[in-house]
């Protein structure tokens, strides 16, 4: 049975026979962000606290930058995968804590040592996604192979320093912009309205990486997202 | 049903029986822009003013009327998120953030915000970190440069919103938005408002000609449908 078959005849049991034409399918994405512990964790749990939940690391109730699942594990629509990415971003400047926000070099310098910590983070982990007890996508160093393909345009990056006769290196990593690069699920896979579903990346060898300090006892502010691309399949008002 | 026949069907509702010869299409850009404010903003409103509203020229955008293409019909086949400046002062770099626009892309406001595309309240995109996500891929303006500054100061930083063709946000199906029909595109901050960093390039927000106001806007790329006169 091809997917797109599976796909109607899960309509079908749901609607009686599914009509086409009440139907319509749009691009949407599904997408969870959790902050990264700065001590290293063991694990990463995604989709399990929905708009308003407190982020356990952060401290913060989640807003829609952060999440727009609406209840912990569930889609509130019918939706295809289509394409898995995850993205490692480092928060604005001014959304830092208080004294790397004040720094006045912050993006031009001051978060090297950061960036050469979530270098490495970029080969660890594995990416686990179930539906109800079942696994449905399984893959190591997910940062690599599932990158967000989207990304700023860099052609020069400046250190310049205050002290030293020669400017300290400035170094800023980045998963892959390229969007050739994006994981894509061929066959898609139908997650049905309500179906209970969760989403991790373990570190099974080591913890996740630790982050360096930035400035006094602070460091940075790191989100860890994965963005579920795909179709929204929703009745037809 | 194919997403021509949906198109179709609501054309036909919308003008009666519809007669293909007293339609016209062509590709079209849509755009509106709007002031980035100094102290960030906890939601952007676009396409909500026409040319003529309170002085907003063509060059802010394009908008017939306010909210809705007017008597034409329109195809979102993609979408784009860009920024424009009047001076960008690249010999004003003395190694800060301050100084230079490159920490906003960097460090700044393009790397927050999630925008929203509604229409007849139902959401049809919903999408963080808006101006990465849905770049210009345009082919934006290069510099290439060598050399430091002093001894202590490297050259300025170069980087901008992607400007890879391929990084272009396809609306796959496309979204057909009816003639008359309100939408609204939003970009919110609802995590905390986004101050600008490089506040000795951006210093004016007031929108006034002439300052050097950052503005921010949304570029609807795709197919109108318009009546023959």
């Amino acid at each position: 049975m091809t997917n797109s078959q599976k796909i109607l005849s899960q309509i079908d049991q749901k609607f009686g026979t599914s009509v086409a034409g009440k139907f319509e399918a749009i691009r949407f994405q599904y997408y969870d962000y959790v902050r990264l512990p700065v001590g290293g964790t063991n694990r990463l749990t995604f989709f399990s606290n929905p708009i308003g939940a407190v982020d356990p690391t952060s401290g913060l109730a989640k807003t829609l930058e952060e999440t727009n699942i609406r209840r912990s594990g569930e889609l509130d629509e019918r939706f295809a995968i289509m394409q898995v990415r995850t993205t490692i971003d480092v928060l604005p400047i001014k959304r830092q804590p208080a004294a790397i926000a004040a720094l006045t070099r912050a993006a031009v310098q001051d978060l090297t040592t950061t960036h050469q910590a979530l270098r490495n983070l970029n080969f660890q982990g594995v990416l686990s996604v179930n539906f109800g007890q079942k696994n449905f996508i399984q893959i190591e160093q997910p940062f690599q192979t599932c990158p967000p393909g989207y990304g700023p345009s860099i052609r020069t990056i400046s250190g310049s320093a205050a002290s030293g006769t020669f400017p300290p290196i400035s170094q800023y990593a980045t998963q892959s912009v390229d969007p050739r690069d994006v994981y894509i699920m061929d066959p898609s896979i139908f997650v049905e309205k309500g179906q209970t579903f969760g989403a991790t990346i373990d570190f099974y060898m080591n913890n996740s990486v630790t982050l360096p300090v930035v400035t006094g006892s602070d460091k940075a502010a790191v989100n860890i997202g994965v963005i579920l691309d795909g179709y929204v399949i929703r009745p037809v008002q | 049903m194919t997403r021509s026949i949906a198109i179709t069907r609501q054309l036909a509702k919308t003008y009666g029986t519809m007669a293909v010869g007293k339609l016209q299409s062509q590709r079209k850009q849509f755009y509106s822009y709007v002031p980035y404010p100094l102290a960030g903003v906890s939601q952007l409103n676009f396409f909500g003013q026409a040319i003529g509203n309170n002085g907003v020229t063509v060059e802010q955008t394009n908008m017939p009327v306010q909210g809705s293409f007017g008597t034409s019909s329109f195809i979102v086949k993609g979408i784009s998120l860009k920024y424009k400046i009047l001076n960008q002062n690249l010999t004003a770099y003395t190694g800060t953030d301050a100084t230079t626009f490159n920490s906003e892309i960097l460090g700044g406001l393009f790397g927050a915000g999630v925008a929203e595309l509604i229409i007849n309240a139902k959401t049809y995109l919903q999408v963080t970190k808006p101006f990465h996500q849905l770049p210009p891929a345009d082919g934006r303006v290069r510099t290439f440069a060598s050399g430091q500054v002093s001894a202590i100061v490297d050259v300025e930083p170069d980087a901008t919103l992607s400007s890879r063709s391929e990084n272009k946000y396809i609306c796959d199906p496309e979204i057909f938005i009816a003639a008359q029909q309100n939408f609204s595109f939003t970009i919110s901050y609802p995590s905390g408002l986004v101050p600008v960093l490089a506040s000795s390039i951006i210093n004016s927000a007031a929108g006034t000609p002439g300052t050097n106001t950052l503005y921010v806007g949304v570029v609807l790329d795709g197919v109108e449908i318009r009546p023959v006169q």
